[in-house]
């Protein structure tokens, strides 16, 4: 285990030397501020940071660590020739990536809101991103590990995160207008809970006071959303999404020949 | 001819003794005057007789009214009701009821107990009194010109149909006026069945934890500078005709169910000048027919205006969509109902020609909100980037919504209209 920390640290250490990280930092807290000096309304900033934290954190995540993860390849195989194991390179990286872009990201939403520490929705707000960047970390350097291919993998990689933040709400609505004879509650629900995006927008949508517009759909559907229940369900599934990405990566990273 | 004149003085002179007789007796009620209760008071008063009731505490049960007495309270004496009785029943015309403070009438789950009940009465007058904590507060039922005036009415603040009635309740009645009210903490506000020609102004209905205001088959009714706020549902009013509602208020109605205004089944009405303000649905009109919505303002609201197809021959006209989230739904491609000369905020058209109305017309049902309206699982998509795209595509290719709703003649300034 020691390896491990030290591994972790010299890969944190590597990831605080890139500028263009800070960069990220400083434009979601320059945002941030931006919205807060536009509007007063504590809920509509919130719903803004949403808005923002789907376009932005997804598409940053996943493509800063895809071509950081392709970057330090070749570093990688000169650390296996030392006498450490692969699961504790691949984990070292993956793990300092977590840390990291989620330290990032709450750092770039919590400083210009430090004044709403104490609103439960802005901490809603941060889990979810900081959930959502640990899913896309894991989803690139999943793709990063079944590729070789430096442009297979990065449009593969962008193939998916047009999928995921946009295509597949699309998906849902054709699916409701096609079949919108049927009862489709639990459909609907089934689809929002596979993908992480919608997973995050509802659990902020559910704690705002937009969520009262959901309140027409049947019982079913504001048991499952509108609880501590359903927020630890959402959570849950995001867990899930990261999870099992990164876990597939490690089997697959162990097994390769590099 | 002398004779005559005689018998003309006499008759004027003993109707003088008559009526001053009348008027002047009064009745004094405390703890030291000769009469210590209501009860015994009202035992000797004569008709037309006023029994002025000085500020104490009466724990009398039910207080019987069947005689045409004026019932004056001065320091506001309390009348209790402990929990176990109707505090004030009346059963005479001409009757009023003024300074009182009426607490704690009983409950039950088969009777409707009341603060003050008024049955099968003419020219009632209840006014300047305080109801607090009663399971029903005022109560008229078969009434006839009576008048409910700037009463405080606070309920038991208890959710659920055996803890708490409505705070004004009048069923079957004509002439009625109800002014200046404050009611809170009941089930419904104001509920009205079969009030027919009455005017309802100047009161204020909120924390109610069903209705504001519900009203069924009361035609001809006037409902003007009332407010309705935070109520569990908003106001429901149902199967009428006739209806006019003005410079009222509905805001933040907001709830998975709650509307500013349901109009079911409401005919030959119309609404003008109100504002709706921070409700999930401003107007919800559902059966409506021949009903006028015309310079009003809907600000904030989830929806401002739910719009089903089985309405018809309704006009809304100049009113003022305002930021609100969706400005109109419907649940079919068509809607037989005249949109037209509205002010909405998020029109982007132009007027090239000056005439302050847009070139092009406005589409206010989004695709988006038209599936929600049929198929509401589909509202998890609120905040959707695909939805916001989605809107987008809309307002440039407006051949992709199959919703034919559009006003025509969308207005490119706010209108100002005045109460």
């Amino acid at each position: 285990m020691p390896e491990f920390l030290k591994l972790l640290r010299a890969d944190l250490r590597n990831l605080k030397g890139i500028k263009w990280l800070w960069a990220y930092l400083l434009s979601l807290a320059g945002m941030s501020f931006l919205i807060l000096y536009l509007s007063n309304d504590t809920g509509k900033v919130i719903l803004s940071l949403l808005n923002i934290t789907l376009l932005m954190v997804p598409l940053v995540s996943s493509f800063f660590c895809i071509t950081y993860f392709y970057d330090s390849k070749s570093f990688m195989e000169f650390l296996l020739s030392q006498p450490v194991s692969r699961a504790q390179v691949f984990w070292s990286k993956l793990a300092s990536l977590w840390l990291f872009m989620s330290f990032l990201y709450a750092g770039g939403v919590l400083i210009p809101l430090i004044k709403e520490v104490l609103n439960p929705t802005l901490w809603v707000l941060l889990i979810s991103g900081v959930l959502l960047s640990m899913v896309f970390i894991s989803l690139a350097v999943l793709v990063g590990t079944v590729f070789d291919d430096r442009v297979k993998g990065v449009s593969f990689l962008l193939g998916l995160w047009l999928y995921l933040t946009v295509l597949h709400d699309g998906v849902i609505l054709a699916v409701v207008y096609l079949f919108k004879d049927y009862p489709l509650e639990g459909v609907v629900l089934a689809l929002a809970l596979v993908n992480p995006v919608d997973l995050a927008r509802i659990a902020v949508v559910i704690n705002m006071d937009v969520a009262a517009l959901m309140g027409l759909s049947e019982a079913l559907f504001r048991e499952v959303l509108g609880s501590l229940w359903g927020l630890s369900l959402a959570f849950a599934f995001m867990v899930l999404w990261f999870a099992l990405p990164a876990f597939l990566a490690s089997l697959l990273f162990k097994r390769k020949a590099l | 001819m002398e004779r005559e004149n005689w018998k003309g003085w006499a008759l004027s002179l003993s109707l003088l003794v008559w009526c001053t007789a009348g008027v002047s007796q009064t009745i004094e009620v405390c703890s030291e005057c000769e009469y210590k209760t209501i009860k015994e008071a009202l035992e000797v008063a004569g008709g037309g007789a006023s029994l002025l009731v000085h500020s104490g505490t009466y724990r009398e049960g039910t207080i019987l009214v069947t005689k045409s007495v004026k019932l004056i309270g001065k320091g506001k004496p309390v009348l209790d009701g402990e929990g176990k009785y109707e505090v004030l029943k009346i059963r005479a015309n001409n009757v009023l009821v003024e300074g009182f403070e009426i607490i704690n009438s009983g409950r039950s789950e088969l009777e409707d107990i009341a603060g003050i009940k008024v049955e099968d009465s003419e020219n009632c007058v209840i006014r300047n009194n305080t109801l607090k904590n009663n399971f029903w507060a005022i109560y008229l039922a078969n009434v006839r010109n009576c008048r409910v005036e700037n009463n405080r009415i606070l309920g038991p603040f208890k959710v659920g149909e055996a803890y708490s009635g409505n705070g004004i309740h009048i069923w079957q009645a004509k002439g009625v006026l109800v002014k200046d009210n404050y009611i809170t903490g009941h089930r419904d506000g104001i509920y009205f069945e079969f009030v027919q020609d009455s005017v309802i102004e100047g009161n204020v209905s909120e924390g109610n934890w069903r209705y504001g205001l519900h009203f069924m088959f009361s035609h001809r009714d006037i409902y003007r500078n009332n407010l309705f706020r935070k109520n569990g549902v908003g106001v429901a009013v149902m199967y009428t005709k006739e209806v006019v509602m003005r410079n009222n208020r509905f805001e933040l109605n907001w709830g998975g169910t709650s509307y500013g205004l349901l109009l079911k089944a409401i005919n030959d009405s119309l609404v003008e000048h109100n504002v709706f303000y921070k409700n999930t649905a401003g107007i919800l009109m559902d059966e409506c027919q021949r009903t006028t919505i015309r310079e009003n303002d809907f600000v904030e609201n989830g929806w401002a205006m739910r719009v089903w197809a089985n309405s018809m021959d309704n006009t809304i006209t100049r009113n003022n969509f305002l930021s609100n989230t969706f400005d109109l739904s419907t649940n079919s491609s068509k809607n037989p109902n005249r949109i037209e000369g509205n002010y909405w905020s998020s029109y982007r058209g132009y007027d090239l020609n000056g005439d302050g109305v847009g070139d092009i017309p406005y589409r206010p049902v989004k695709l988006f909100s038209y599936i929600m309206e049929n198929n509401p699982a589909v509202s998890v998509l609120i905040k959707s980037f695909f939805v916001e795209l989605l809107n987008l595509i809309e307002d440039t290719l407006p051949a992709v919504v199959p919703v034919s709703v559009e006003d025509r003649k969308p207005l490119m300034e706010k209108v100002e209209w005045r109460r």
